[in-house]
């Protein structure tokens, strides 16, 4: 014989009772990850002595004004030049041969060093001009700087 | 007949074989070539927009989405200027919608745009993009548009007009500035938009978004409007070029896949068995995505399946197990629980007898827990007294298909109905109770010239957009339905070779038919004479007709015979066995279909192999390990007799609020307060739990894992989405559970082992096994051992021992009528909005803004004749009790006839009006047959309809997008033709 009753008595759980499993659930979370709890305290430390901690933890309490401040200030025109010159920065040092760089920095390097080990000087005469073409050397560098300026003609 | 001839095309020089009738973009979208594409989906077919997809035909620049292929067909896709004219096209869609995708909430891998331009290597965009003169639609609880973003390719038109076919959508092409527009230009919430969500589905990008998504799906999205206008700005500026865009926002992209799950499951609000995924982000459920290769579905939805899943974070959700003392429900832990009731099972067993027991599995749980309840009846407490809450709709029709063709089920999938030639659909309200399958019918008749027979009483959407409506008399399908076959078979329009080859018993049916002429059934049903040869005539002369029905057969105390009458008639016309033809009882429940095929019945095991069989009892006998008795056990109707008598004292019933939905509340509740023991396993505290004496929290859907089928007998698999709130258990844990208590150990890991076993007993489902229904797959039954599965029945004839079927011969009395003092007759069921007693729908703040009650339709006459208004408080009484609403007054009712939705469970629900009259073949109520007189206590009020329900909109039906409307705006030029201009 039963009526129809629609009260319902939930379980009272005790705070100490929910307070102790809660704390058990993260004891063993943290005893499984020790060595990156470890970590953590470590870089947490790190960031607290550089006073990164507090600054980190201001920026993101108050993420939603400094979004507002920082686009704000990004949309204004003079920096619309700068925010797209950054990005495009970014895009020519992807285009950018850097292995051909390296070959003539190479010898750029070895240029300078040259030139500031020699103690000559004299002047350069037209002919001198002349015969140094003679010098494979400098026919080879000569030669390398035409078709540098040929190819930026081309470009 | 499908033609198999192909076709050779070359496309960029190589030959391709295409078949004929393909579409040119469809059979590229087949090889290795690239053709950019925005407007095209396979799902809708060509709607010839976004001009994006040009190609070189034969030396002209065309549309291939808008060609079909011919036998040497030359296509090029890559000269310069055809890509030119694809690169002005998505300029064009690049004017109509800015790229922030960083900060975009629909940035999820799947916008369209985003990848069309990414794959085309589109760096700049030649034009700047502009704004459209409109504010974004918020108005709807679901869903928002943003012109802004809007491309008009329109999908969400092709979708709404031409496959949900609610005729909603339209782009205005007339503007200065097109774009979408709802109804005659009204804000979503205010028009005639059923919620289905597929626009949304359909829609390429941000433009129409579920409301849910927006500010939860991205990193970056969830700010202040105006912080996040200047983001997008700070984003276009600092990425400049679409390179950098993509790789910062595919970069995000990815990110979201840590947080955001997409889940498969099975849809729980009816028997079309709609599958998707399932966007969850922690507990909140971001959105439903139906999928291309959602075997019954396709990429559609209806309102409680996109949008109807906020019941699962309900506060109301129990967490722990209740035990009744004294006046309260007290929450204990599990063992206490389960100890508790196994100890109650074994008292009451061992005092009275197992058949002192009884069990109810539910409709709405998995197969895996039908099964498991009816193991936990048969093998460990010892009884046959199963049953399921599809005894309340759809056992008439089971029945009336068992002794006819001998399969109880529909014949084939949902898309032979659409591929039917006429499609007759008989007391079924299938738009709304059936939304998605409805489309497929209506799509039919739209566009694909279908003709469409409407039977029921209330001119709901399907008798609106019928091509014949008739209103039978209440009660009486069976009569026109014999008339009909009768006229055939005396005209001679019988399928005569069928018949011989297949068919046995026709001479003492044609016998049993001779009480049916034109006159007694005009007289008895209201359908002319002239109707009835029409109808006759009609159905005699198409070559596939598929008929459809529901509870509007079923829910009559000849339902039964009713769904046999269908089932002769389609047998006498030839048409079982083909593709486009057969017998559909449309399916109620997600799994009324599944909880039957697994046993949860009192007469049948898995499989529906008769208890009473000694070979088959004893295949199970062998495999439990315990005598199971002989004699079939109680029906849930009998049960609850049984329990008035005294003979019952031990209920448990899952999933199911019977309290409310099974019929005459007032007995069926005193019934509960006659039992000993009471076990009640929900996720609510229902009506039905407060009876109850232990209370078991179970997971919705979403939070389980098992198995649906569907209305077409299609197993399908659902994952699970979520963890169980609080301590709350899945249905079939909870039952293995208490096996456990009882000293059964099954060492069910998962609902896995579970199909295993069963598939091991039932020969039925010999072939299904969770590996074979992984993600979309699924399975149709009988699947045979090595897998195969049987879409369509009876393709090699019927399971009989000769291999044909059988025409049963039916006589009819009338059982049922108003009289002089109850004189209004209450037709009863589903609507669109909420589901069943409404325990889940209800929990929906975006459902309930927009039917916030159940109400009593009324027709103009009526109301006229008791000078009543809308608004109005009637009381309506019957011979066993009575229900007080408001009322809507309506022309989908006609004369004394009241419609009451089912979906209350307190002052207006309807089974304080039914009685205890049931359909005398299989117990089921006959819930449609009730009178009442109708007292006013208040003539007018507020309308329980509010303005914002779609039943108020107004409707712009048109066939697709109409496109020619934007080729013929002044300023529209042909991509191809500008090339040709320019170059």
């Amino acid at each position: 014989m039963a009526e129809k009753i629609s009260n319902v008595k939930r379980m009272e759980i005790p705070e100490e009772t929910i307070r102790q499993n809660n704390l058990e659930e993260v004891a063993t979370a943290v005893s499984n990850h020790k060595t990156s709890i470890l970590k953590g305290i470590d870089l947490l430390e790190a960031l607290n002595q550089s006073e990164m901690l507090d600054t980190l933890t201001a920026l993101v309490k108050h993420r939603e004004a400094a979004l507002s401040n920082i686009t704000r200030e990004l949309n204004k025109s003079e920096y619309a030049a700068p925010v797209e010159n950054i990005v495009k920065l970014v895009q020519i040092a992807g285009k950018m041969d850097v292995d051909e760089m390296q070959y003539l920095a190479d010898r750029m390097n070895h240029a300078v060093k040259e030139a500031a080990a020699s103690e000559t000087s004299e002047k350069t005469s037209y002919m001198d001009l002349l015969k140094a073409l003679k010098d494979p050397e400098i026919n080879r560098s000569v030669t390398m700087l035409l078709q540098f300026l040929r190819g930026m003609g081309k470009a | 007949m499908e033609n198999h001839d192909h076709l050779i095309v070359t496309i960029d020089g190589e030959d391709y074989l295409a078949s004929p009738g393909q579409n040119l973009l469809d059979l590229i979208n087949t090889t290795e070539t690239f053709v950019p594409q925005i407007c095209y989906n396979e799902s809708l077919g060509p709607i010839q927009t976004c001009d994006t997809c040009m190609v070189e035909l034969d030396g002209e620049i065309v549309r291939a989405c808008g060609t079909t292929v011919q036998a040497g067909m030359n296509v090029k896709t890559d000269p310069v200027h055809v890509n030119t004219a694809q690169k002005e096209a998505l300029d064009r869609i690049l004017e109509n919608h800015e790229l922030y995708c960083t900060v975009c909430d629909y940035n999820n891998g799947s916008c369209e745009i985003h990848n069309t331009v990414q794959e085309f290597g589109l760096e700049h965009q030649s034009r700047p993009f502009e704004s459209k003169p409109y504010e974004i639609d918020n108005s709807s609880p679901f869903y928002r548009y943003d012109p802004d973003q809007c491309i008009l390719c329109g999908r969400c038109v092709e979708v709404c007009q031409d496959i949900q076919v609610n005729e909603t959508l339209l782009i205005d092409w007339n503007r200065e500035r097109p774009r979408v527009v709802w109804d005659n230009d009204v804000p979503i919430d205010e028009s005639s938009c059923v919620g289905c969500g597929q626009c949304v589905t359909a829609c390429p990008c941000n433009a129409l978004m579920e409301t849910s998504m927006v500010g939860e799906a991205g990193y970056m999205t969830d700010h202040e409007p105006g912080l996040l206008r200047s983001m997008i700005d700070v984003t276009k500026t600092a990425e400049p070029g679409y390179g950098p865009l993509f790789a910062v926002s595919d970069t995000e992209a990815s990110m979201r896949e840590e947080r955001i799950d997409k889940t498969k499951t099975v849809c729980t609000y009816c028997g079309v068995g709609c599958t998707f995924d399932v966007w969850t982000k922690d507990r909140k459920v971001l959105k439903v995505e139906p999928q291309q290769e959602s075997p019954a579905n396709g990429i559609s939805t209806c309102i409680k399946g996109k949008f109807g899943w906020d019941y699962v974070n309900s506060e109301e959700r129990l967490t722990k197990p209740l035990i009744r003392n004294g006046e309260s429900f007290v929450e204990v832990e599990w063992d206490e629980a389960l100890n508790y009731t196994a100890k109650r099972f074994e008292e009451i067993k061992a005092d009275k007898g197992a058949d002192a027991l009884g069990f109810i599995s539910s409709s709405k749980a998995t197969n895996e827990e039908s099964y498991s309840m009816q193991k936990l009846a048969r093998q460990v407490i010892g009884t046959n007294n199963v049953d399921n809450c599809s005894r309340y709709c759809q056992s008439p029709a089971t029945k009336g298909l068992f002794r006819t063709v001998g399969h109880g089920g529909d014949s084939g999938s949902i898309d032979d109905i659409a591929k039917a030639d006429m499609v007759i659909t008989i007391g079924s309200n299938t738009a709304e109770s059936h939304p998605v399958l409805a489309s497929r019918i209506k799509r039919s008749q739209k566009l694909f010239g279908q003709t469409l027979y409407v039977f029921d009483l209330r001119k709901q959407e399907m008798g609106q957009r019928a091509d014949r409506f008739f209103q039978p008399k209440s009660g009486t399908d069976l009569v026109w339905l014999s008339a009909v076959t009768k006229y055939i078979i005396d005209q001679g329009w019988e399928d005569r070779a069928f018949i011989d080859q297949w068919v046995n018993d026709f001479d003492a049916y044609k016998q049993s038919l001779e009480p049916f002429t034109l006159e007694y059934a005009e007289e008895m049903t209201g359908i002319t004479q002239a109707n009835l040869t029409e109808i006759a005539e009609q159905v005699a002369s198409v070559g596939k007709l598929a008929i459809c029905w529901a509870m509007g057969v079923t829910q009559h105390q000849l339902g039964s015979d009713t769904s046999t009458a269908i089932s002769n008639l389609l047998l006498v016309t030839g048409n079982y066995m083909r593709e486009g033809t057969g017998a559909y009882p449309l399916r109620g429940h997600n799994n009324v279909q599944g909880c039957s095929d697994f046993g949860s019945m009192p007469n049948f095991f898995p499989g529906y192999e008769e208890v009473a069989s000694d070979e088959v009892r004893q295949r199970y006998e062998n495999a439990w390990g315990v005598d199971i008795p002989a004699t079939p056990g109680l029906d849930n109707h009998e049960m609850i007799g049984a329990i008035h008598e005294g003979e019952l004292q031990s209920l448990y019933v899952l999933g199911e609020d019977t309290g409310i939905v099974d019929a005459n509340i007032n007995y069926v509740t005193a019934a509960f307060e006659k039992l000993d023991f009471f076990v009640v396993q929900d996720l609510f505290l229902t009506e039905t739990a407060k009876y109850a004496d232990v209370i078991l929290p179970a997971v919705p859907s979403l939070e389980k894992e098992g198995t649906f089928t569907n209305t077409e007998r299609r197993i399908q698999r659902l994952y699970q989405a979520l963890d169980p709130v609080g301590d709350s258990r899945p249905d079939w844990r909870i039952i293995r559970d208490i096996a456990e208590k009882l000293g059964y150990d099954w060492l069910y890991d998962s609902p896995s082992d579970i199909m295993d076993e069963a598939a091991s007993l039932a020969p039925l489902f010999a072939g299904v096994s969770y590996d074979r229904l992984t993600n979309y797959n699924s399975l149709q039954w009988p699947v045979a051992p090595d897998g195969t599965d049987t879409p369509l029945l009876f393709t090699d004839g019927f399971p009989f021992a000769d291999n044909k079927a059988k025409l049963y011969p039916l006589s009819f009395e009338l059982r049922y009528d108003t009289d002089d003092e109850y004189d209004l007759h209450v037709n009863n069921g589903r609507v669109l909005e909420h589901f069943h007693e409404g325990n889940m729908t209800y929990k929906s703040p975006g459902i309930t803004s927009k039917m916030p009650t159940a109400f009593i339709e009324v027709s103009p006459d009526l109301a006229n004749e008791r000078g009543i208004n809308e608004g109005a408080e009637v009381k309506l009484i019957s011979r066993t009790g009575e229900v007080t609403g408001a009322v809507h007054i309506t022309d989908r009712v006609s004369g004394n006839e009241l419609y009451l939705p089912l979906n209350d469970n307190g002052r207006t629900a309807i089974n304080y009006l039914t009685d205890n009259n049931v359909d005398k073949d299989t117990d089921t109520p006959a819930y449609k047959e009730v009178a009442v007189k109708m007292e006013v206590i208040k003539k007018k009020g507020k309308s329980p309809l509010p303005p914002n329900n779609y039943r108020r909109g107004n409707p712009q039906p048109q066939v697709s997008v109409r496109v020619e409307e934007k080729w013929e705006r002044d300023d529209y030029i042909f991509p191809g033709s500008q090339v040709k201009q320019n170059g």
